[in-house]
């Protein structure tokens, strides 16, 4: 059951003020950091253990298997390679975007965001190709371990590069009627997005060696 | 367009340091990380054209990862200069992330001593369908 209270009915109380959560731009004194940092870690402490929980399947899965292929036997090493360097030069497009709004330069934090925007739509094009190669030659998850501990942990990263990059469109988007509206808030913005996007391209580099080179 | 020119009055709030030198500083540094890392991968790419016994392979690239993941952490996500909250958060994450790669392992290992030669992803022969029941036979269906 709801129990319905209407905070305009009691006196002295302001509905708005009951609900609103502030938005601190400034680091706080107990914690040392601004609210977005500290909830973007935990939320990125969560994402380790989520990944983790397929690092140690594919771990549990492969050490009992007789037979397992060696990655570069089945996947696509020159496309996962291309994949890699685009994935670490989109991290420093992204921290080059926020060192530049710390500089005071939205043009050119803009141009930033906009190449990883680019990298990220470049990472997704070439798994989409990968991928298609592999259906062609009827490598689907129901194929054997292998392909589907291959497809879920690659489709899960590549779902987290599809999330990134929604939240890289929207920031380019609203970037100027943030930055005029509050400078420090906007900078936060794509100061924890950029630490999202670093923790993707952190899961890619151990990913990549696993999947394709062992 | 709105452009802001840093200026000391406008400076940012965030416990960095943003003055247009600390900065430039720290771009040269982003850049020398970007290099070190794309150097790095094309080690790993290399090392593994050498189709290595696996356990040396493991080894190399899990160091080599290990190398860059640490590059990405300390200086991009910028934990070398993080609060200490942060490490607290962390370190409790490491933690419970080596217990989830350990645990299933170590039972693994349990189970290879219960029952040798036993293999995970081995398919299982198809059950055996039971023979029908003379009362279900009697009964019409």
């Amino acid at each position: 059951m709801t129990a319905h209270v209407d905070l305009h009915a009691v006196p002295g109380h302001d509905a708005h003020h009951e609900i609103e959560i502030p938005y601190t731009v400034h680091p706080r004194p107990d914690t040392g950091v601004y609210n977005g940092k500290l909830g973007i870690w935990l939320f990125l402490a969560s994402e380790v253990m989520l990944f983790g929980a397929l690092f140690s399947t594919l771990i549990l899965l492969r050490t009992s298997s007789n037979h397992w292929p060696r990655g570069w036997e089945e996947l696509n090493i020159p496309l996962a390679t291309l994949n890699t360097f685009i994935l670490i030069g989109s991290s420093v497009t992204v921290i080059l975007a926020w060192a530049n709004l710390r500089l005071g330069q939205l043009k050119k934090a803009k141009i930033f965001l906009a190449l990883t925007l680019l990298c990220g739509l470049g990472f997704m094009i070439i798994k989409s190709i990968e991928y298609a190669s592999k259906f062609q030659h009827h490598h689907y998850p129901s194929t054997n371990n292998f392909f589907a501990t291959y497809f879920v942990m690659t489709g899960l990263h590549g779902l987290h590069v599809l999330g990134g990059m929604i939240v890289f469109a929207y920031l380019l988007l609203t970037a100027d009627k943030w930055y005029a509206k509050h400078r420090d808030q906007f900078t936060n913005r794509v100061e924890v997005t950029g630490l999202y996007w670093h923790f993707v391209d952190l899961v890619w580099i151990f990913l990549f060696p696993t999947l394709y080179l062992l | 367009m709105t452009e802001h020119a840093a200026h000391p009055e406008e400076q940012l709030h965030d416990g960095h340091d943003n003055s247009p030198e600390a900065v430039k500083r720290e771009i040269r540094k982003y850049l020398y990380v970007f290099y070190a890392l794309a150097v790095l991968t094309g080690v790993t790419v290399w090392v593994s054209t050498f189709h290595l016994p696996i356990h040396t392979a493991v080894i190399i690239a899990l160091i080599v990862a290990g190398v860059k993941g640490s590059l990405v952490a300390a200086f991009f996500m910028h934990l070398i200069s993080e609060r200490k909250l942060i490490f607290a958060v962390l370190l409790l994450t490491v933690f419970f992330f080596g217990m989830l790669i350990w645990a299933p392992w170590h039972h693994k290992y349990d189970a290879e001593r219960e029952w040798p030669g036993y293999d995970l992803n081995a398919k299982k022969p198809a059950a055996a369908t039971p023979a029908p029941s003379p009362a279900e036979h009697s009964s019409g269906h």
